[in-house]
């Protein structure tokens, strides 16, 4: 089992016409079968880091390391082929495709992996009943609730299963039992199949379910929750 | 729904909330935002809206504005209830009388000057261009944003942003500012100065301010907090320059999921466009 | 500023206005370019089109209004030769007429040093000046100025290379002759008349130069206050049926009846342009929607009260609107010159038309409206925002920013109502064929409501068929095609319009141009070498026999010379082509275009005498049946015939009358032939007696000698030339229409970035997304295309009928299999091309950019 492992990253870019020290100098490292939570106010980086891990950018410095493989190195093509077989990604705006059915929806990584759409719907029927979308699965996203829209983004994550997950504020729109819901699915995930899971989040319930928590400051990661944090969390 | 108890504050009162009841679609559900609410404001005060993501902080302001009309209840602003007025009256509150801002509804047309950003908001009062920007400039210079005047509005940095925004709520000098979730600015020094910037604008105006926040921090020196979750809401009267804790130490939501609804929310336009969302207090939120 | 200047409507000021309509301008330059560019190009072809075909019958109003001035009666010849000279003056001396001018004209060639032209000679007095004509009022020198040689309209001049006081050849009759060019007139002396192909010289000299002493061809009249109908009614007795009198404009009324099909089938293209043009402004507006109405909610948080937004919207509308038809207007001008401007040599010959451009404010402000018209409906959408019953800042903010699909309710109705659309298409043509063109509009409606079902049906099969493939780009497509329905069939119908009418319009004309080849070539197989003055007038100027025919007859490789006789003759509203055929020709009519009568009977009885063959049209007309007496009014009077046969129109839209040219040189008190009918002897080509004939008449005779082949070509040529526009037309259409697509396809492929940025977010890669992109616009364009293809067969089959039913053309029906083809080929091909593109770049977005939705 492989882990997720950030080795002295750092990210830089511009913004609004100043230089935005996203990612600066950060190791961490996530264990197979964890579900590690990263807290941090608005703008601290915490999407930088998901986007490095996903080989959506390379580093400006250090090395993100999946599997032996150097995922901020990886060529357009490498990094196609492991964000769709490795890595499953849950989006805070779902980008559900508003022409197709909440199963249609989460087949959509199994099609562009080769199957054909019947094999993909009977592949991720599991996965919508899992998390308790069995009975909307024809539903198109403009007739489900904000909460069911990011549980069917859920399932489309976990639909190839993945070794790595990774996920964006995946209960920032939910109230506090989904979020319970859904953490606990995600954190299932990781322990089941041990499985890296990274999860970027404002939401106090988190930590209750993660193995791990950090946070994220200016770029910089501190283990725990660090004082600010605690105060508007607690 | 007479609001015979509440009498004198029909008249005292800019911004009143009687027996208000709002109810939302969600996907397939109904949501209940507000559940027989009822408060006032008294003109000049600062007032805070008080509530997690998704509670309904965003439909009191829509309701305070004119914007919404309550499914039962009374709204009334400067004493005239909102389902009472016409369309066009009740569209010309924002003309005048009411500002709304809401932080994440910017959308700067691209090489647009920052002065046009707020001018255009005097176009519908029948200025020419040449006083709108008059206004715009001066009203760019009490928030401290006149250095930015010809800038394009889309390269002002996130707190620059927000004094754009405020700005162009002023320029037209109403009674009645609301503005929505400052929080998402991501340094708690910008944000307080903000929250500073805009109580003395309020002030200056001697408009009445009424802000909602998820987070009690841009609340600090409210004369009034409304908390506000599962459809129901509490007043607290906090005693001046400090935070109180809520009667009974409700927080806000602290009741769990109300109503018997599975889920709860508030308009439905949030979540997706929220991008990096400020601190989500959630409902589990105390008031330290 | 001042308040005069910058007034307030709505309480908002115009310095506002234009600044936001600015900023949005700015915004969306793309977006605004396309549906600028839709409207601009409707315009442009409807404007276009009007203008071609109002400036056919406008310049020979304009020509005749700036000769004829007043006159309102008119004596007029039956035949090219002419009525005595004595009649019209006996004529002018009548009770009640107050002024009168004699006209000589028949149709010559010019050559001049750097070309030749055909022209209409025109033979004038002085007389003509009084009418008040607008070209004739600054030649107050009169006579003078011309006397002693002829005056030319600078255009003539310019396309022969004649200058004042050099000598210019002139072909008439047969005989060429050098003339003196005493003057070239600019548009300042002769105004339109400059653009006209016309020659003018002093009646006694015209009447040397055409060799028609003693002639004119049409007396002007002006009858003095109320003496109209008397001064008619004496000028008949006085001139008995030999020679036409009435009214003066009576040259229009004819001129409109000749050029109405092809009129018919241009604005038919014109309006399909129109509705292209409305469709695609129609999706670029879908394109900016969703910003818009962001726009409306902002304002409207700002303040602005419903009225205040919707002037916004109209204002920016109108702008738009206004300045895209503006610009289609300057286009149209454009197309129509490049395109349509050429003076259709079909018409030329048997009329006055003149070259010019008639623009006419009517014109101008009916596109200007209908440009401005399309824009408003096309923008309204957003504003459906400011119904009460939306909340205030209602705006799109959907997952994946979908847009609603049609109901299945409506769907279905949609479906009914093409259906129904087609049937009561169906029912109207089969009543009434004259009504084609409405059906043809119809039609095309039918095309469009057809497209959402259709697309609707497709999309679910492809879906469904899809379920088993592997590949994702189907799978993709499908999805994106469900979630924008309606720009979807917006294009979809865009694609469909244009080939609809390609096919329709295309098919009919296919048809037509293998009817009129067929005809052609029936008719000029009497013959191997035919000896004519050459001119594009469907062998209908004659010249003086001379020593000609005897010359030809001596050739030892000639078998027979035929003398073949012909004219115009003008009947009611029919310019009727009359061809007098020598009975000794083998071949008397066209076989394949009897309509009735028997193809050997017929032909006999014509070479016997008393009887003709006519026209469907002109029998329709008088209710004539095979065997049936008529009259035709001819040179001499009332000319008695027999129905021998009843024939398409052959190629000449107010139709023919074919007789033999025995009863011709009777009725007509004519010899002159048309033409010489040269038949070769056994084993002689065509082409080696053509050469031999030549030689025979070097230096003789001007006459022009043609192979039969060659004479085929001559006259196929001309046929095409006439219905240049309209291949042209429908040309432009379909490359306007597939560029347009490409177009708006791209733009919202463009638009799609964010959420293709989220697709490689979950692992796809470029060519992928790619390739669904291109199957995407693939499945529009081939929706569209095949819903045009399909009822634009059906159109086909339509047109084909009323141009065999209503003008009798020869149109023979064949299945437009490979033109319908081609033509689909060419929309789907050069949009999928311009698509490519943009679908790669579009492709290539980096992931992140999903964040930044």
């Amino acid at each position: 089992m492989s882990a997720l492992q950030l080795d002295c990253v750092v990210k830089h870019y511009r913004g609004g016409g100043e230089v935005v020290r996203a990612v600066d100098g950060v190791s961490l490292l996530v264990p197979a079968g964890e579900l590690v939570a990263l807290y941090g106010p608005s703008g601290s980086g915490k999407t930088t880091l998901l986007l490095l891990s996903a080989g959506l950018m390379p580093p400006d410095e250090g090395a993100i390391l999946f599997d032996g493989r150097e995922v901020g190195r990886m060529s357009e093509r490498e990094g196609a082929r492991y964000r769709m077989r490795d890595v499953g990604f849950v989006f805070q705006s779902f980008h559900l495709m508003a022409g197709a059915s909440a199963l249609d929806n989460a087949t959509i990584k199994l099609i562009g992996d080769g199957h054909t759409l019947v094999q993909a719907r009977r592949l991720a029927q599991p996965w919508l009943e899992r998390v308790g979308l069995a009975e909307r699965a024809r539903h198109l996203p403009s007739e489900l609730s904000m909460g069911e829209r990011q549980r069917v983004a859920i399932a489309r994550a976990l639909v190839n299963e993945p070794r790595l997950l990774l996920a964006d504020e995946p209960t920032g729109s939910l109230d506090s039992r989904r979020s319970r819901e859904i953490l606990g699915v995600l954190q299932e995930i990781c322990h089941e199949r041990r499985i890296p899971g990274l999860l970027v989040t404002h939401d106090p319930e988190a930590r209750k379910f993660a193995d791990r928590v950090h946070t994220l400051r200016d770029g910089h990661l501190s283990e725990g929750l660090d004082a600010e944090l605690m105060a508007t969390l607690s | 729904m007479s609001p015979a108890s509440n009498g004198s504050d029909q008249t005292t009162s800019l911004l009143a909330f009687e027996e208000v009841t709002r109810r939302h679609p969600d996907g397939h559900r109904e949501l209940v935002v507000l559940d027989r609410a009822s408060f006032a404001i008294a003109p000049g005060l600062f007032a805070g809206v008080y509530g997690a993501r998704r509670s309904g902080k965003s439909t009191v302001l829509r309701l305070a504005a004119g914007i919404e009309l309550p499914d039962s209840g009374v709204v009334r602003i400067g004493g005239r209830d909102t389902a009472a007025m016409s369309a066009v009256e009740r569209e010309r509150l924002l003309r005048r009388e009411v500002s709304l801002v809401c932080i994440d509804d910017w959308h700067p047309k691209p090489h647009e000057s920052v002065v046009d950003y707020v001018a255009l908001a005097l176009g519908s009062e029948g200025a020419t261009l040449r006083q709108a920007r008059l206004r715009a400039r001066r009203t760019l210079s009490r928030i401290g944003l006149e250095q930015h005047g010809d800038e394009p509005a889309s390269r002002l940095s996130l707190g620059e942003r927000l004094r754009a925004m405020l700005a162009r709520a002023l320029v037209r000098e109403p009674s009645l500012l609301l503005v929505d979730e400052p929080a998402v600015i991501p340094r708690l020094r910008d944000r307080e100065e903000l929250v500073l910037a805009l109580r003395d604008a309020a002030a200056e105006h001697r408009a009445t301010l009424l802000i909602a926040s998820e987070e009690m921090g841009p609340l600090h020196g409210a004369d009034l907090v409304i908390s506000i979750g599962g459809g129901e809401v509490n007043v607290a009267v906090p005693r001046l320059g400090r935070v109180v804790q809520f009667p009974g130490g409700r927080g806000p939501g602290g009741r769990g999921p109300g109503g018997g609804q599975s889920e709860r929310g508030g308009h439905g336009k949030q979540s997706e466009d929220d991008g990096e969302g400020g601190h989500g207090s959630g409902h589990e939120a105390r008031l330290p | 500023m001042n308040g005069a200047l910058d007034p307030r409507i709505f309480g908002i000021r115009l310095s506002m206005l234009l600044r936001l309509y600015g900023w949005r301008l700015r915004r969306h330059t793309v977006q605004e370019l396309l549906a600028g560019g839709g409207i601009a190009v409707g315009v442009a072809l409807i404007f276009g089109v009007m203008l071609a075909n109002s400036s056919i019958v406008g310049s020979a109003e304009e020509l005749a209004r700036s000769i004829e001035g007043r006159a309102k009666i008119e004596l007029a010849a039956r035949s090219e030769a002419g009525f005595p000279e004595a009649i019209s003056e006996r004529a002018a001396r009548l009770p009640g007429v107050a002024i009168s001018a004699p006209l000589l004209h028949q149709n010559v060639e010019l050559v001049g040093r750097s070309g030749r032209t055909e022209a209409r000679m025109v033979g004038v007095t002085p007389n003509l000046v009084q009418l008040g004509g607008m070209a004739t009022q600054s030649l107050g020198a009169g006579a003078a100025l011309i006397s002693g040689g002829i005056g030319l309209p600078a255009s003539v001049a310019e396309a022969i290379g004649a200058q004042p006081n050099r000598y210019v050849t002139l072909r008439a009759g047969g005989v060429a002759r050098r003339v003196l060019v005493r003057v070239v007139l600019g548009s300042a002396t002769i105004g339109s008349v400059a653009d006209s192909p016309v020659a003018v010289a002093l009646l006694p000299e015209a009447q040397q130069l055409l060799g028609r002493a003693g002639r004119v061809s049409q007396l002007l009249i002006v009858p003095a206050h109320g003496e109209g109908a008397r001064v008619q009614a004496q000028l008949r007795r006085l001139v008995g049926p030999g020679v036409y009198v009435g009214p003066a404009d009576q040259e229009l009324a004819l001129l409109r009846a000749t050029a109405r099909p092809s009129e018919q089938a241009t604005t038919m293209f014109a309006a399909l342009g129109g509705m292209v043009g409305f469709l695609l402004t129609f999706s670029a507006m879908l394109l900016t929607a969703p910003e818009r109405r962001r726009y409306i909610a902002d304002l409207r948080m700002q303040g602005y009260d419903w009225r205040q937004v919707l002037l916004v919207l109209g204002f920016e509308a109108t702008l738009l609107g206004v300045l895209a038809s503006l610009a289609g207007v300057g286009l149209g001008l454009l197309l129509s010159q490049l395109f349509f401007a050429h003076v259709p040599v079909y018409l030329a010959f048997a009329f006055p038309i003149g070259g010019q451009q008639v623009v006419k404010a009517g014109t101008v402000l009916l596109a200007l409206g209908a440009g401005l018209l399309a824009t408003l409906l096309a923008s309204a959408q957003p504003a459906l925002d400011l119904l009460p019953s939306r909340p205030r800042d209602a705006v799109a903010r959907r997952s994946g920013g979908g847009e609603q699909a049609l109901p299945r309710r409506a769907e279905v109705a949609l479906a009914a109502l093409s259906l129904l659309l087609v049937l009561s298409v169906t029912a109207i043509v089969l009543a009434s064929p004259s009504l084609t063109l409405l059906g043809g509009v119809l039609l095309a409606v039918a095309t469009f409501a057809l497209i959402p079902p259709v697309f609707a049906l497709a999309s679910h099969l492809f879906g469904r068929a899809g379920e088993h493939l592997r590949g994702s780009a189907h799978v993709l497509a499908t999805r994106e095609l469900r979630a924008t329905p309606m720009r979807s069939v917006a294009l979809a119908g865009v694609a469909a319009l244009a080939v609809f009418g390609s096919v329709a319009i295309g098919g009919a004309r296919a048809d037509l141009m293998r009817g009129l080849d067929k005809a052609t070539v029936e008719f000029f197989s009497s013959a191997d070498v035919w000896v004519t003055t050459g001119l594009n007038d469907l062998t209908t100027t004659s010249f003086s026999a001379d020593g000609a025919m005897a010359r030809i007859g001596r050739l030892p490789i000639v078998r027979s010379v035929r003398l073949y006789q012909g004219g115009l003759l003008d009947i009611g509203s029919r310019r009727l082509w009359i061809r007098a055929r020598p009975p000794g020709d083998p071949v008397m009519l066209q076989r394949s275009q009897l309509i009735a009568g028997r193809y050997a009977q017929a032909s006999a009885l014509i070479r016997r005498g008393g009887y003709a063959a006519v026209s469907e049209g002109f029998a329709g007309e008088r209710d004539l049946h095979l065997g049936e007496r008529f009259a035709l009014p001819t040179p001499s009077g009332w000319a008695p015939l027999k129905v021998a046969a009843i024939t398409t129109n052959v190629g000449w839209p107010p139709g023919a009358i074919t007789i033999s040219s025995r009863d011709y040189r009777r009725y007509w008190r004519s010899s002159e032939p048309a033409a010489f009918e040269v038949s070769l002897k056994r084993g002689v080509s065509p082409e080696a007696g053509a050469r031999a004939v030549r030689r025979a008449l070097a230096g003789v005779s001007s006459l022009r000698v043609q192979s039969v082949g060659e004479r085929d070509a001559q006259f196929e040529r001309n046929a095409r030339q006439g219905l240049r526009s309209l291949s042209q037309i429908s040309t432009l259409l379909l490359v306007a229409a597939a560029l347009a697509v490409a177009a708006a396809l791209s733009a919202s492929i463009w638009q799609r970035r964010p959420r293709l940025a989220s697709l490689k977010l979950q692992g796809y890669d470029r060519r992928q997304l790619w390739r669904a992109l291109l199957t995407e616009s693939a499945f529009v364009l081939a929706i569209g295309c095949l819903a045009g293809a399909l009822l634009g067969e059906y159109g086909h089959v339509l047109a084909g009928r009323e141009l065999r039913l209503t003008t009798g053309f020869p149109a023979p029906f064949a299945l437009g299999g490979m033109h319908a083809l081609l033509t689909l080929a060419l929309v789907a091909g050069i949009a999928l091309l311009v698509v490519a593109v943009p679908g790669l770049a579009a492709a290539r977005v980096p992931a992140r950019a999903s964040f930044q939705e």
